[in-house]
């Protein structure tokens, strides 16, 4: 017998409200700091989890507004199966 | 005492003071990396230095490559840079001598480097030789 899943719960406890355009989802927020250009750069590795049939058209520069706070599209992944998408991100 | 090269170094780092858009924030060989708050800064820091004995007197002439790098935040950091290199190359060069220490400066060149950060971040490398004399046994004199 199919299992019917409902992938919506794996953002239910930690998600927050991301609105990109039209469509308003949840999705999972994380941002480790990072540093690059040979030791010289401390930067945050802005990055959402999301549902790719919310958020999975999302390109470069396309903007997204996370918990209130707007940020822009760096690139879209797709993880795994293409469920999920993890979403790059600079903050404007 | 303190040797010539040491005294180079500071003396290039005292000579950028007032370099457009950077503040206060010019640093010298800092390990730390560099925050997007805390850009635009300048890292001045010694690469290296390699003597050469040309004369019969006891002398050696040093040649010290001296690099200043630029940190940069932004969606285009070698532009947003650009005004910076430019001022920072006028201080440089406006005392060949650094005060009388040095025989001469000479730029070696520009390297960039541009990463994908929180926002576009760019490292500009701005490389200096340092022709400077000291005497064979006192790197001070």
């Amino acid at each position: 017998m199919a299992v019917t899943e409902n992938l919506s719960g794996f953002l239910y406890d930690f998600g927050v409200s991301c609105t990109a355009g039209a469509t308003t989802a949840l999705g999972i927020l994380d941002m480790p700091s990072q540093v690059v250009a040979g030791d010289m750069v401390l930067t945050t590795d802005y990055v959402l989890t999301a549902l790719a049939t919310d958020f999975g058209t999302l390109k470069y520069e396309d903007v997204i507004t996370i918990a209130g706070t707007a940020y822009m599209v760096r690139e879209t992944r797709f993880i795994d199966d293409g469920a999920f998408v993890e979403i790059g991100l600079q903050k404007t | 005492m303190t040797t010539k090269r040491e005294t180079i170094v500071t003396a290039i780092r005292t000579a950028l003071i007032g370099t457009t858009g950077v503040s206060t924030r010019i640093y010298r060989s800092r390990v730390g990396p560099i925050s997007r708050a805390e850009s635009p800064a300048i890292v001045v820091e010694p690469l290296s230095d390699t003597a050469d004995q040309n004369t019969s007197l006891p002398t050696l002439d040093w040649s010290l490559t001296v690099r200043v790098a630029v940190i940069v935040r932004g969606e285009i950091p070698d532009q947003i840079a650009d005004p910076i290199v430019e001022s920072l190359h006028a201080k440089i060069m406006a005392d060949l001598t650094l005060g009388g220490y040095a025989i001469d400066i000479q730029p070696i060149g520009v390297t960039f480097d541009i990463v994908e950060a929180d926002q576009p971040a760019g490292v500009v490398m701005c490389d200096y030789r340092v022709q400077y004399r000291t005497s064979v046994t006192n790197l001070a004199s």
